[in-house]
């Protein structure tokens, strides 16, 4: 990266408050930083704190919601801004694209409308003059005959159709930043490979920075320039995508490359890895990994390891990371 | 004679309907393939392709408008209800959200001893209690999860709740329809683990319906390819994957995303 990152969250901590007022923690000690034109890949499983982290950097965590550490977009702290700050950059300079384009979307309320909503209250613009440039960003999202079904309500149109609608709206302001959060979960592989083509263009015509949120780790390794991987709420490893699946530091990853269908050949028995993800509220003392790591040894049920970078902006969470490595 | 035998089947949807003539629309247009005994079946296709009305037909959930599902050489559908009932122990289900599929009301031992209904002979209520016990030491469940409810289960825990129950009657075929597309990569790879072991051991057939061709090349031996209500391509995983003869299965599997 050659200036300041565009974003850059620091030792980022998000805890909930429970009913019994007891803190629970979701999120520790996460650091990243996306530039302009760069795609950042998030990957991690259900119960990994993936979608509150996007929550967190969009502003739009519950309430309950108790946040330490910093987020710096354009240089500026977005932690502890108010309300009316918050809605002038939301939508305007960051952008966000939902799993589920149809619980995103106004049943209410036609396509073209929804995509000139933003345009008018952040640009001022007449409603008249937003709906055309609605109708250009529809056609520019592959949306058919965009012209004839800007009157359309979501309901009218395919899963797919309706995550572009969700893509022209966070583009409509052309955002700094998109925050994407499975934006190809619910889509057919067809339709994924064209939605995601989408999001590369805007990243390269408009120096967008793209931070891209995904279980799936193809996806990530087709778009992503960097990764990250989470895991039960904190940070195992990051670096380059390519340095990251070519030669994975942290044991959690390496299992999650062993285990994508097909790695041990046709018909053959596939890599697991054993137990299933602890809930946050239990997780094991020392790593969270431990109890499932195939690596373990006695210390790692001690004390939480430290983050720890090396070699060309990569880090690792693992005590034993380094230590192979100097094998 | 294979174990199943889907003939001609088409369904359509519509016509007269109980709120009047609505378009007709063609789900499944003369569908044919055969599964054959202690193997694994692959059905690929995307949203829209037929794949869970298939299996409803298969399981004789839902009639079809032409055609017939053979099991051993049984038409499914000249079948009496009662004698249908009774051939449900060979022929059993897993569906892809297992929190929708299993009763939250219910305790794991009742959920998994379910299909035991269908046997003529009603097994004893502690011989019901061993079998459930085997059934789910066989996905891989200790006997202390029979007294506790699906929501105290992760997501693959709950999946395997729904294979014991599946497996429990012995059955020829098991119909998964989308069965590890909600679990986490790293508990996807036990389950079908699972579904492997089942076959070898048991001599389970299974027809496995999945929108990812990645796990379907990675268990299946035989692979069906649908679209729009229709079969593209049918043939070995070797023959599929290997030497499409299809541009659609061809654009299937290009729009995979490996990593390099």
């Amino acid at each position: 990266m050659t200036s300041a990152p565009l974003l850059r969250v620091d030792d980022l901590a998000v805890s909930l408050r429970l009913a019994d007022g007891r803190l629970l923690p979701i999120l520790s000690d996460i650091s990243f930083a996306i530039g302009r034109g760069e795609t950042l890949g998030i990957v991690g499983e259900s119960g990994s704190g993936k979608t509150i982290l996007s929550l967190a950097v969009i502003g739009l965590l519950p309430e309950s919601a108790v946040v330490s550490g910093q987020i710096l977009f354009d240089g500026k702290p977005l932690t502890g801004l108010d309300d009316k700050s918050l809605c002038r950059i939301r939508g305007s300079r960051i952008g966000m694209i939902f799993q589920e384009p149809t619980a995103a979307l106004n049943p209410a309320m036609t396509i073209a409308d929804q995509v000139a909503e933003g345009i008018v209250l952040h640009r001022g613009n007449s409603w008249r003059e937003a709906r055309r440039q609605a109708i250009e960003l529809l056609d520019r999202v592959r949306i058919d005959q965009a012209v004839r079904r800007a009157d359309d309500y979501p309901h009218e149109l395919s899963g797919g159709q309706r995550q572009r609608v969700g893509i022209a709206i966070a583009l409509a302001l052309e955002p700094e930043l998109l925050i994407a959060d499975e934006p190809t979960t619910a889509l057919d592989a067809t339709v994924q490979r064209e939605v995601l083509g989408i999001l590369t263009e805007f990243v390269r015509e408009k120096d967008m920075a793209l931070m891209l949120v995904s279980h799936n780790l193809g996806v990530v390794a087709h778009m992503a320039s960097r990764m990250l991987v989470l895991y039960a709420g904190t940070r195992m490893e990051e670096g380059e995508t390519a340095d990251v699946l070519g030669d994975p530091r942290n044991p959690y990853t390496r299992g999650l490359l062993a285990a994508l269908p097909g790695r041990t050949g046709r018909g053959r028995r596939m890599a697991s890895i054993r137990g299933t993800v602890p809930s946050l509220a239990h997780l094991p003392p020392g790593c969270r990994f431990a109890g499932r790591c195939p690596d373990e040894i006695p210390l790692c049920s001690q004390d939480e390891p430290g983050w720890r970078a090396f070699g060309a902006a990569r880090g690792v969470r693992c005590l034993r990371a380094l230590t192979t490595e100097s094998v | 004679m294979a174990l199943l035998d889907i003939r001609g089947i088409t369904r359509v949807y519509g016509g007269r309907t109980p709120f009047g003539l609505e378009p007709p629309f063609t789900a499944l247009d003369n569908v044919s393939f055969s599964v054959s005994a202690g193997s694994i079946h692959g059905l690929v296709g995307e949203s829209g392709s037929g794949k869970s009305t298939l299996a409803r037909i298969v399981m004789a959930l839902d009639r079809p408008t032409t055609g017939d599902i053979f099991l051993e050489g049984q038409s499914l559908f000249s079948l009496p209800a009662r004698v249908l009932k009774r051939r449900r122990r060979d022929f059993q289900m897993v569906f892809q959200d297992p929190l929708a599929s299993l009763d939250p009301r219910y305790t794991v031992a009742r959920i998994v001893a379910e299909p035991l209904h269908v046997l003529e002979q009603k097994p004893r209520s502690d011989e019901v209690r061993q079998k459930v016990v085997d059934s789910l030491g066989q996905v891989g469940l200790s006997a202390d999860a029979l007294d506790r409810f699906p929501h105290e289960f992760s997501g693959g825990q709950r999946q395997r709740i729904a294979f014991a129950r599946a497996l429990i009657t012995r059955p020829k075929l098991v119909v998964a329809d989308e069965p590890v597309s909600a679990l986490d990569l790293s508990v996807q790879a036990q389950v079908l683990n699972l579904i492997m072991d089942m076959r070898e051991k048991f001599g389970t057939a299974f027809l496995f319906i999945s929108h990812d061709l990645a796990v379907v090349e990675a268990i299946a031996d035989q692979v069906t390819v649908m679209r729009h209500g229709r079969i593209v391509e049918t043939g070995t995983v070797e023959d599929v994957f290997d030497r499409p003869q299809q541009a659609y299965t061809r654009e299937l599997l290009a729009a995979q995303l490996p990593l390099k």
